[in-house]
């Protein structure tokens, strides 16, 4: 089987095979842009009906292909999570949302009751029930949208990056989940660079590179691996590193003091009002200077209030930041704390990767000569090749490159990113690991909220824990 | 927020209709002065059915002081200022309540409700999904929109450091692009649920005329009334 992109220069899959047999739970994994997703595109149907391209070969899905009929009938028997959780519901409250698949096929209106009655019970979901969807944690979003897929009672559950988004102890949620459907006898397809919760349930693991299958092992010969032979398959690692140092660093540190943070009520479409516990109360958070400091903690313990607290983007109650102990205020925060949000795509908005670097160059206003600085940062950050590409046509780990890169540019000495490695093959986190340390060799202040234990691995000096809006661990 | 009552959508999108029919069509005298200030009041009344009382408080502040506004100016000795002034109060007092009431309409009605109602209207299905898409997008355009303004605050670009044109191609850009992709996203994920087929889909959710949609009826008519009557 070959396909390849109607707008690509080299096949997307090529000589690809892959049966599932029923019950079975197939891995696909692989560096990015290895094709993994093209596969499963292919079996939910959106290949060729919603993505074309030149197809060659057959898919047979329970018999039938689904490039030959309409995509609405293969949607009775395949059901599809995608990564993104904010984009993959259609309707604004849960209940319509795991209604929807069922009403789109013309169950009757009994069925669907029923239906929507058990997905709540049994995905846990019975408290969000009357919640816009809007107002939902990315775990609970997921969550949500794998309850209505399992709604429809699919036979083959096709799953593309499902856990990018998401925490431990959401990832853990999905895993017991996917038990779930493995165990009702349907068949699982997920592509995924995070193997560690997928390893007691696949049957197989295919690794894929450039369009082909590179490596094929059974689950137990999965299960032999050790993170060191994952890496050798440039896969990401299936055990969490160890804990990571912590401890009070010695030397000039920036100080959080006393802050509380608590979001205002949210009004959403159909939900009610909420007047949720603080989103942050801290006592003390020292966060070393010159150092790549570590955010850790769930979803929901804090990290981004965190962030956007300490760029000056909202205030908060009480807090105070001290450098060396000295206080600055929201308006000198602004100007010396560089953020890089967790989607890229909203902080990149020039037509060229050079210029977007020039552009906070002179606004930065450094002086000197600004192309000189400019090549010297593309090099730092390992994108000269790049120069003249459309930012938004780079991959997500060379977007989260592009914008350490602006953070360099701007010459601000506190650099705070948010989760900038979800969702990225081994090389890529290692490649972004890169970039941070060349931040901090250049005497910038680095933080970085994240849960990936890998990345803080690869170069977190130091590690905080947020618990509930609480410092955990420092 | 709590809600006070909650309407069929069939209830809003009708109201809208002669709400925008007597603000542009009726006179300023007599029954039509009623008329139309039966319809002023309207759209605060939803607002407050859904739990929105400060934006109704407002609104309603705003409305009537162009209502009042207009008709005193146009009562006296008109100078220059005076009639533009006299225009712009008309203009907020025409606007304001199709606007507003637009407003409740898109934070009151949810996606399921709307495709059941327009469904049962037997409006094809043509118009239904893009309608549907469009009241799930509003709130999507938002969140982005914020996004993006944080973003451009977080990197140090404002409005009186890059200039205007500038400054809206920066939000702009990263606007369209991430709205696309999203509806991009949308578009696959609600194909890969069977949206699009043929045959009539099931809807489970409770739509239906009772009490409240009878009651706002009954002020519509009194509205209409007293414009027919004049």
């Amino acid at each position: 089987m070959n396909f390849s992109y109607a707008a690509a220069d080299a096949a997307a899959l090529a000589d690809f095979g892959l049966s599932v047999a029923p019950g079975e739970f197939v891995v696909l994994s692989g560096p990015s842009g290895c094709g993994k997703t093209t596969a499963t595109r292919l079996l939910n149907g959106l290949i060729p009906h919603f993505h074309e391209g030149d197809l060659t070969g057959q898919v047979r899905v329970f018999g039938r292909d689904p490039a030959q009929q309409r995509i609405w009938e293969t949607a009775a028997e395949v059901g599809s999570v995608f990564q993104n959780p904010r984009s993959q519901f259609f309707t604004t409250d849960p209940v319509s949302e795991i209604a929807f698949g069922c009403e789109n096929l013309g169950l009757p209106a009994a069925v669907t009751r029923q239906r929507v009655e058990r997905a709540l019970a049994e995905f846990g979901l019975e408290p969000l029930r009357d919640r816009s969807i809007f107002a939902l944690s990315g775990g609970e979003k997921q969550r949500l949208a794998c309850a209505a897929v399992a709604a429809t009672e699919p036979g083959l559950y096709v799953l593309d990056e499902p856990s990018a988004n998401l925490d431990a102890a959401a990832t853990e949620r999905l895993r017991a989940i996917m038990a779930g459907w493995k165990a009702s006898g349907a068949s699982v397809v997920v592509a995924e660079h995070r193997l560690g919760y997928l390893r007691d349930l696949a049957d197989r693991l295919l690794v894929l590179t450039e369009g082909r299958i590179t490596g094929e092992y059974s689950g137990e010969q999965f299960r032999a691996m050790d993170d060191d032979a994952l890496a050798a398959l440039g896969l990401r690692r299936a055990t969490p590193p160890l804990p990571p140092r912590s401890g009070t660093p010695a030397g000039p540190a920036l100080e959080v003091r006393d802050l509380t943070y608590r979001h205002t009520s949210r009004k959403v479409p159909g939900g009610g009002s909420r007047r949720p516990r603080p989103a942050l109360r801290l006592d003390r958070l020292a966060i070393p200077k010159g150092r790549i400091t570590a955010l850790q903690g769930a979803n929901g313990a804090g990290k981004t209030t965190l962030a956007r607290w300490l760029a000056g983007l909202s205030p908060g109650r009480g807090g105070q930041l001290l450098d060396e102990g000295r206080p600055i205020g929201r308006r000198e925060r602004r100007r010396r704390v560089f953020l890089v949000l967790q989607d890229v795509n909203h902080q990149l908005v020039t037509e060229s990767v050079s210029d977007e670097i020039a552009v906070t160059l002179r606004l930065a206003g450094p002086g000197g000569a600004v192309e000189a600085e400019r090549d010297r940062i593309l090099a730092a950050v390992d994108l000269s090749a790049y120069a003249e590409r459309h930012p938004m046509s780079l991959s997500a780990g060379q977007k989260q490159r592009l914008a350490i890169g602006t953070a360099l540019a701007s010459q601000r000495e506190i650099v705070i990113l948010d989760e900038p490695t979800s969702g990225l093959d081994l090389a890529h986190m290692r490649q972004v690991a890169a970039a941070l340390r060349r931040l901090s060799e250049q005497g910038r202040t680095v933080l970085v909220a994240t849960h990936d234990a890998e990345l803080i691995a690869a170069c977190a000096d130091h590690v905080i824990t947020l618990d509930r809006g609480r410092v955990a661990l420092q | 927020m709590n809600e006070l009552f909650r309407l069929d959508p069939r209830t809003t999108l009708a109201t809208i209709g002669l709400l925008n029919v007597v603000m542009f069509s009726a006179g300023f005298t007599g029954g039509d002065a009623l008329a139309r200030l039966v319809f002023q009041l309207i759209p605060a009344l939803l607002a407050i059915g859904i739990g929105r009382f400060w934006p109704a408080l407002a609104y309603l502040l705003i409305s009537l002081t162009a209502l009042a506004g207009e008709r005193w100016l146009l009562a006296g000795e008109l100078s220059g200022a005076g009639v533009a002034l006299a225009g712009v109060c008309g203009l907020i007092a025409r606007l304001a309540p199709g606007l507003f009431l637009g407003y409740v309409a898109v934070v009151s009605i949810q996606v399921g409700e709307l495709m059941a109602a327009l469904e049962r209207l037997r409006i094809p299905r043509q118009l239904v999904i893009p309608a549907a898409v469009v009241l799930r997008f509003i709130p999507t355009v938002r969140e982005e929109s914020a996004a993006v303004a944080s973003a451009m605050s977080a990197r140090g670009i404002s409005l009186g450091r890059v200039g205007p044109l500038t400054w809206l191609e920066y939000r702009l850009v990263p606007l369209l692009i991430s709205t696309v992709k999203a509806g991009e996203e949308l578009t696959q994920a609600a194909l890969t649920r069977g949206l699009g087929r043929p045959g009539r889909a099931t809807r489970i959710c409770r739509i239906g005329l009772r009490v409240p949609d009878a009651a706002v009826f009954a002020l519509c008519a009194v509205g209409m009334g007293f414009w027919l009557v004049g």
